[in-house]
């Protein structure tokens, strides 16, 4: 059979049941039905109650969450590749880290709220922490995945620490590196919808699902929902692509 | 083509070399024990003995990737204290970086030393073509056969126009025919472009054809039991009366026999 079809089996199921139980309970608050929603999706400009279209907060989800997403990675690779490559950074550093990471990200709202305020700062501060320690540890794993043999051929030809690790240590764990932020950004994608479901926000996929929670319209929170998918999905499709069009080697290399 | 780089005298000194590793408990171990020896001159030698008896961790004391317990090495009379790109390694596996293509490994080494990318491309296109990789230039190494990887390996330590070229045991993957040829090629490499080679092998037969002199390990802790000269013409024939005599001779002081 077509694995395309294959794969479009479960949703349309799942699209069916949902059409089916809407219709059957009759109550838009509890479950909205599927033209309800679609009719919100297909709109996507248009102003919901002035809280801004479904694309300008999404926009501004995406900004967000690049921003934090993008701190995160400028920590935590060069972070990763001096611990991979250090013992003295991996001492120094490893304690404290493994002491911060089993804090989740959103419990670092009320404390980032009295630093910075509610606003950009805030909450690209708690993106950041949700993408962190998943670029880090891949990076350390990255590093850890890059062959003995193949930092000492590159030193025969009279490398020095600098030129192995950009030509050698770097090239040799980005694959991983690249698996990392692909985790990573789809944490910061949840962490920025919950971030912006705070009291106190007014922009925002996450604003946007709770504004219209408190105004009864819960199709356009499912569309909100599904708009949150969506993107997701396109963005984790970008990363796997860029994988297959770079990192090709590491599945080719034994 | 003439490929030949200019004769370059060469001399590679062991001083009394040895080698302790930690074996985790606190005890020490002793690898290798007072090995000297010294090649003069655009010389194959190769190195037997034993497994275990050191000659992967002699190997890389001499490339510098190891710092020996006592005594030194000097090329040149320099003291080796870290790796030199004056030495070209190839390893047992090939150590090709999977993400560049065969030419941007070969072309590595010149380009941290600063070569313009055209002069580059030229000398890696040279090396290429000597070891008969020219038309899988933009290949990447996990798309060539065994053979071609160290074919590739070989001019990658060839770029950098050492003189003198390390060689751990770099064939004994290959099946036989493929062995054979490559065998060839080196010795076809080494005459055009003047190195010394030192060659750590397991096998007797790869070491008579290839070597001028022979360094033969005891075993563990290795030190040098025998220096072979092995003066049969080239080239040189298996089923030649001569080549077998030696064979049983280094056969025989490898087995512990012959003082
Ligand atoms: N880094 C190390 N730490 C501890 N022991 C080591 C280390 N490297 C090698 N050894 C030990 O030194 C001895 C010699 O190893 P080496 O690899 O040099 O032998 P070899 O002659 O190359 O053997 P083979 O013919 O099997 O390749 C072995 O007993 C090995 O266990
Ligand atoms: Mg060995």
């Amino acid at each position: 059979m077509n694995r395309n079809l294959l794969k479009l089996l479960l949703p349309a199921a799942i699209i069916l049941i949902w059409e089916a139980v809407a219709l059957y309970l009759n109550n838009p608050f509890v479950l909205p039905d599927l033209r309800a929603v679609l009719s919100v999706l297909s709109s996507p400009t248009t102003d919901i109650m002035g809280s801004g279209s479904l694309l300008d907060n999404g926009k501004m989800s995406l900004f967000r969450v690049t921003l934090g997403f993008f701190i995160a990675s400028c920590l935590a690779i060069p972070l990763g590749l001096a611990m991979g490559r250090w013992e003295a950074a991996r001492d120094i550093a490893g304690g404290l880290l493994s002491a911060v990471r089993p804090i989740p990200p959103l419990a670092w709202v009320p404390l980032a709220m009295a630093w910075f305020k509610i606003g950009l700062a805030s909450m690209s501060f708690i993106i950041a922490f949700g993408a962190f320690f998943p670029v880090l540890l891949s990076t350390l794993a990255g590093v850890r995945s890059v062959k003995q043999s193949w930092l000492e051929a590159v030193s025969m030809m009279g490398a020095g620490e600098l030129n192995l690790i950009r030509k050698v240590i770097l090239p040799g764990s980005a694959p991983e590196i690249w698996t990392g932020m692909r985790v990573g950004f789809g944490i910061a994608w949840m962490c920025v919808v919950a971030a912006e479901m705070l009291p106190g926000t007014s922009s925002g996929l996450g604003y946007l699902i709770m504004y219209s929670y408190g105004w009864g319209q819960t199709q356009i929170v499912v569309a909100g929902m599904v708009a949150i998918g969506i993107i997701g999905i396109l963005i984790d499709q970008l990363f796997l692509i860029v994988e297959r069009r770079w990192f090709s080697w590491r599945a080719n290399d034994r | 083509m003439v490929l030949l780089e200019g004769k370059r005298q060469m001399k590679l000194e062991l001083k009394g070399i040895g080698k302790e590793f930690d074996q985790g408990n606190g005890k020490q171990v002793s690898v290798l024990k007072d090995v000297s020896f010294q090649i003069d001159g655009e010389l194959i030698v190769g190195i037997l003995g034993p497994s275990g008896c050191g000659k992967t961790t002699l190997l890389r004391i001499i490339a510098g990737l190891e710092r020996p317990t006592s005594g030194e090495v000097l090329l040149d009379g320099e003291p080796i204290v870290k790796p030199s790109p004056r030495m070209g390694m190839i390893f047992q596996e090939h150590a090709l970086l999977p993400w560049l293509s065969v030419i941007e490994n070969v072309s590595l080494g010149l380009e941290m030393r600063g070569i313009p990318a055209r002069q580059r491309q030229e000398t890696a296109t040279k090396y290429l073509e000597l070891v008969g990789l020219q038309d899988c230039a933009s290949s990447r190494s996990y798309e060539l056969s065994g053979g071609m990887r160290q074919k590739a390996a070989v001019a990658r330590a060839l770029s950098l126009e050492p003189s003198l070229l390390l060689m751990d045991e770099p064939f004994s993957a290959l099946d036989p025919q493929t062995r054979a040829q490559i065998q060839a090629d080196i010795l076809r490499i080494q005459e055009k472009t003047a190195k010394a080679i030192v060659l750590v092998t397991h096998s007797v037969e790869e070491a008579l054809i290839l070597s001028d002199e022979l360094v033969i390990l005891s075993s563990r802790p290795g030190s040098v039991k025998e220096l072979i000269k092995v003066e049969i013409e080239r080239p040189r024939d298996r089923m030649n009366p001569q080549f077998l005599e030696m064979r049983e001779t280094v056969l025989a002081y490898l087995n512990g026999g012959k003082q």
